[in-house]
C-alpha cells in the first residue's frame, strides 16, 4: 500500500484517510462553535465589504470600471517588482522575430548537448 | 485497538488538542515577552485562549459578495492541512503516521495551509483588502520555499550515504548533522539552520515578513473579513502550524532525545523527551519569531522577495557547498 522509492515513501491511503477524518474534526469543531454562537442574520451592515471608511458606491464604481480590481495579472506583483531589472532585460530578447528565438534554441540545445557529452562521459 | 481508531485518537489528542494548547501557549508568551522587550507590560499568556473562545461564541458573518462555501470551508481546510502534518512530524516522540509520509509530503501540507488562506481571503470574500493580502501571501509563500527547499534537498543528499531513506524523518534522528564530519559541514549546517529559522518568520508571517496581514496597513489583508468561528479556526491553524514548523526545525537539526543522554527510559523517558522537545521548539520560537518581531519593522513584499531569493538562497546554497566541499573532498 505504501508508495517507496530510493529516497522517500508516501502512503496515499493513509493521507486520504487522514485528511477525511482531519476535515471531520475541523467541521465538527466547526458546529460545536456553531452552538455557541448566536446565528448570522444575512442582509445587515455588517456583512458589506470592509472599506476602511471609503465610499461603498465610488469602490463599487471604480471596481466596475476594473480600476480597483486585483486580478490575475496583479497576483505576482510583488515578484514583477523586485525582478524588474531581470524582466526588462528579458522582455528586450523578445522581439518576435522568429529567425532570433530559433538562434537561441540552437545555442541552448548546444550548450545542454555539451553537458551531456561532457557529464555523461565522465 | 484498530489502527484506523489510533489515527482518529491521534488526531483529536496530539495534533489538535495538544499541539493546539501548545500553539496557544507559545503565542501567549511570544507576545508578553515581545511586550516586555518593548517595555509595555503586554497581554496575559492566556489570552490568545481567552480570544479564541470569545471568537467562538460570536456571529459568524458572511459577506454579501462572498460564496459562501468556500468562505466557510478555507478554515476547516487551513486546520485540517494542519492537523494532518502532525501526524507525520515528531513532538518527542515518533508519530504514528513516520512510515506513511516523508518530507516532501510535509512541504506539501505546510503549503496547503497558506492555499486555504489564499482560497478564503482572495477567490471567496471579494474584498480588496483580502484580495491584497492573499496576492502577498502567495508572493510570500513562493519566495519562502526556494530557501526552504535547498535545506531539505541538501540535508537529504548529504545523509544519502548514511541511511536507506533520506527523505523520511527518521532518518534524520539516526544521524547528527552537527558532527557527522569536520569544521566546514559544521558551519554549513549552522548557515542552514539560520536559513530555515528564518524561513520560519516568513512561513507563519512573522515580525518583517507580516506583509500578508500588515495590521497598520490593509487593516489585517488575508482574514480581514473573517470573524466569529471562522477567525477562531484560522487562528487555531496557525497556532499548530507554528508548532509544525518548529517541530520541524528540531526534527531536522536537533532530534536528539535527552531520554538516551540521561539513560531513562519507559513512560518517564517519553515524558523526558515531550518536555525537552518543548524546550526546543520553545527557544526556536523565541529566536525566529519574538526576538526579530522586536527588532524589525515590516518590510515591503519587494524587499521580502529580494531577500528570500538574493541573500537567503545564495547563503543556503553557500552552506550547501561548504558541506559538499567536505564530503567530495
Amino acid at each position: 500500500m505504501t508508495f517507496v522509492t530510493e529516497f522517500g515513501y508516501w502512503n496515499a491511503f493513509a493521507f486520504a484517510f487522514a485528511i477525511l477524518v482531519s476535515l471531520l474534526i475541523s467541521g465538527a469543531l466547526g458546529e460545536w462553535a456553531k452552538r455557541m454562537a448566536p446565528e448570522y442574520r444575512k442582509g445587515r451592515e455588517e456583512g458589506k465589504m470592509f472599506l476602511s471608511g471609503e465610499d461603498e458606491s465610488a469602490v463599487r464604481e471604480l471596481q466596475a470600471t476594473k480600476e480597483l480590481q486585483v486580478s490575475c495579472h496583479n497576483l505576482f506583483w510583488g515578484f514583477r517588482e523586485a525582478l524588474r531589472s531581470y524582466y526588462t532585460e528579458a522582455k528586450k530578447e523578445h522581439s518576435g522575430v522568429l529567425s532570433q528565438y530559433t538562434f537561441w534554441l540552437i545555442v541552448v540545445l548546444a550548450v545542454v548537448f555539451l553537458i551531456v557529452v561532457i557529464w555523461g562521459g565522465a | 485497538m484498530l489502527f484506523e481508531v489510533k489515527i482518529c485518537l491521534y488526531l483529536l489528542g496530539i495534533s489538535l488538542f495538544y499541539t493546539g494548547f501548545l500553539g496557544f501557549l507559545f503565542s501567549g508568551i511570544d507576545r508578553k515577552l515581545v511586550a516586555r522587550m518593548q517595555g509595555r507590560v503586554g497581554p496575559p499568556i492566556r489570552q490568545p485562549f481567552l480570544d479564541f473562545i470569545k471568537l467562538c461564541g460570536k456571529e459568524d458573518i458572511i459577506p454579501h459578495d462572498a460564496t459562501a462555501w468556500l468562505f466557510k470551508f478555507a478554515p476547516v481546510l487551513a486546520l485540517a492541512s494542519v492537523i494532518t502534518v502532525m501526524l507525520y512530524i515528531p513532538v518527542g516522540f515518533s508519530p504514528i503516521f513516520a512510515y506513511f509520509g516523508d518530507l516532501i509530503l510535509i512541504l506539501y501540507l505546510l503549503t496547503l495551509t497558506s492555499l486555504a488562506i489564499v482560497i478564503g481571503a482572495s477567490s471567496s470574500s471579494s474584498s480588496l483588502f483580502a484580495a491584497l493580502g492573499a496576492q502577498r501571501e502567495l508572493v510570500m509563500l513562493i519566495s519562502c520555499k526556494v530557501p526552504l527547499a535547498i535545506i531539505i534537498f541538501g540535508l537529504a543528499w548529504r545523509i544519502n550515504p548514511l541511511v536507506d531513506v533520506p527523505f523520511s524523518l527518521l532518518s534524520f534522528s539516526q544521524v547528527n548533522l552537527w558532527i557527522m564530519a569536520g569544521p566546514l559541514t559544521f558551519i554549513g549546517v549552522a548557515m542552514l539552520f539560520f536559513t530555515f529559522l528564518c524561513c520560519i518568520t516568513g512561513e507563519l508571517s512573522a515580525g518583517p515578513f507580516d506583509i500578508a496581514k500588515a495590521k497598520t496597513e490593509i487593516a489585517g489583508g488575508t482574514l480581514v473579513e473573517y470573524s466569529g468561528r471562522s477567525l477562531a479556526t484560522f487562528k487555531l491553524a496557525e497556532a499548530i502550524k507554528m508548532i509544525a514548523i518548529s517541530s520541524l526545525a528540531v526534527a531536522l537539526f536537533f532530534p536528539m532525545p535527552l531520554s538516551n543522554i540521561v539513560g531513562i527510559d519507559g513512560l518517564l523517558g517519553i515524558l523526558l523527551d515531550c518536555l525537552f522537545h518543548i524546550l526546543k521548539i520553545f527557544l526556536i520560537i523565541f529566536v525566529s519569531i519574538s526576538v526579530v518581531r522586536t527588532v524589525m519593522a515590516r518590510l515591503k513584499i519587494t524587499q521580502a522577495v529580494r531577500f528570500y531569493w538574493f541573500v537567503l538562497t545564495p547563503f543556503a546554497l553557500t552552506g550547501l557547498i561548504f558541506i559538499m566541499i567536505e564530503y567530495l573532498v
